[in-house]
């Protein structure tokens, strides 16, 4: 039976989505009302097919128990439970084939759970200009204007301080 | 922040994050120091202008003014990230009817040209670059001088007033998050987000999102909780500021629906 990961986690509720940091790993992921439900009633007890009759009975969610293995092979691979579920037709599954099979059966609009990997300070607000085509740079200046990179005269990248340009 | 020659504090200065005051250097946290090249270089030796956080040297270039613009982005982002009683998000501000529009997007996203294309339709101006959030989830003013960039590579620093705007002074609630960044022939189609999407979306803005996840959610919890906030790529600034407001006005109606 599937446990649902307590720790190293911060969780907020939203209406009927689930918001989740994961302190370890520094990802973040918003949660569906189903994929919150299943989530939710993992407690290390709970069968998933009580699971899939707890979603249509107490939720009112059209789901079988094919999605309930579908989220949470999903919320496993996620870092989201003690451990990965286990089950031959889940595993086998492409996560996109998952996404799909859950999606279809739960009625509810793909995907179960979106996910992002929080940005570093710096990457979030570095705001440096890059460097225009044609102008002076040199090879610790990682930051020509893209699709250009600094090299010399010749083509070659830069490894000194002399005549290079963005190319 | 320490500079090796007395020479260089003047050239510093203009690049010190918004709001800055001096202080006595007991307790100081942290410490940028900038190092100018040496008059006459040794034979072999690079003529390099070397910037250094604590420790750590972050870079090396025979520009100065690359050597500052690095020095200013580093601080003020540290700034962003260890103000303790505040949420500073990557984000263009302005204020429209005792509310604010938060402009969320990483640099060269096109925010300070829709903030000022939103200032010249007669909105109030708090920010071309952070929206600075208090517990509550209210917005505080941060007018620095708008950052416009010539020919996409440089800025010039405009205060507001000179473009014919007027800077923020109150607090404002969040009324519009607009998840937007500028592509040519773009098409404006917002899409409203639930609360968790635009939790996790705005989220991705948050300077200190790492240093403080709690914290940061629970201030975006409330952002979210009340803010109408909508996902769309855009063309040209100017085509987009009415769509924009007029987002605001149907969101404060009952009846209204995001078009």
């Amino acid at each position: 039976m599937p446990r649902a990961r307590e720790t190293g986690l911060v969780v907020r509720e939203l209406d009927e989505e689930t918001v989740v940091y994961d302190l370890e790993r520094n990802e973040a992921h918003c949660l569906t009302p189903a994929a919150a439900s299943v989530w939710k009633r993992c407690d290390g007890s709970t069968t998933v097919s009580d699971i899939a009759g707890m979603l249509r009975h107490e939720d009112k969610l059209q789901v079988e128990e094919d999605t309930v293995w579908a989220a949470l092979t999903l919320l496993g691979k996620l870092n989201l439970l003690e451990e990965q579920v286990s089950r031959r037709t889940a595993r086998t599954m492409s996560r996109r084939d998952m996404m799909r099979r859950a999606g279809m059966t739960v009625g509810v609009g793909l995907p179960l759970i979106t996910s992002l990997s929080v940005l570093t300070a710096q990457g979030v607000g570095a705001s440096v200009a890059c460097i225009a085509a044609g102008a002076h740079c040199d090879p610790l200046h990682l930051n020509c204007c893209s699709p250009h990179v600094c090299k010399t005269s010749i083509g070659r990248v830069c490894n000194n301080f002399g005549n290079c340009t963005c190319r | 922040v320490r500079v090796s020659h007395a020479r260089l504090v003047d050239d510093v200065l203009p690049y010190m994050p918004f709001g800055w005051h001096e202080v006595d250097a007991m307790g100081m946290k942290q410490t940028f120091s900038l190092i100018a090249p040496r008059r006459r270089a040794l034979s072999g030796e690079a003529s390099t202008y070397r910037l250094f956080d604590q420790n750590a040297e972050i870079k090396q270039t025979p520009m100065l003014r690359d050597a500052l613009e690095e020095l200013g982005s580093r601080m003020q982002i540290y700034v962003a990230e260890m103000a303790e009683e505040r949420v500073f998000l990557h984000a263009g501000v302005v204020g429209w009817k005792e509310q604010a529009i938060v402009l969320p997007g990483r640099s060269y996203a096109g925010k300070t040209t829709l903030v000022r294309e939103l200032v010249r339709a007669g909105a109030t101006y708090y920010s071309d670059e952070y929206a600075v959030l208090d517990r509550e989830g209210f917005v505080h003013p941060f007018a620095r001088p708008l950052g416009i960039r010539v020919n996409g590579l440089n800025q010039e620093k405009h205060h507001v007033e000179t473009l014919g705007g007027r800077a923020g002074t109150d607090l404002a609630p969040v009324g519009l998050v607009v998840l937007t960044q500028y592509r040519a022939r773009a098409r404006w189609r917002p899409e409203r987000l639930s609360r968790g999407q635009a939790l996790l979306e705005v989220l991705n803005h948050a300077i200190p999102a790492r240093r403080r996840p709690a914290t940061v959610m629970e201030t975006l919890e409330r952002v979210v909780a009340c803010a109408l906030v909508v996902r769309s790529p855009r063309g040209e600034g100017r085509t987009i500021v009415p769509r924009i407001l007029s987002l605001m006005e149907d969101y404060g109606d009952p009846s209204g629906t995001v078009s």
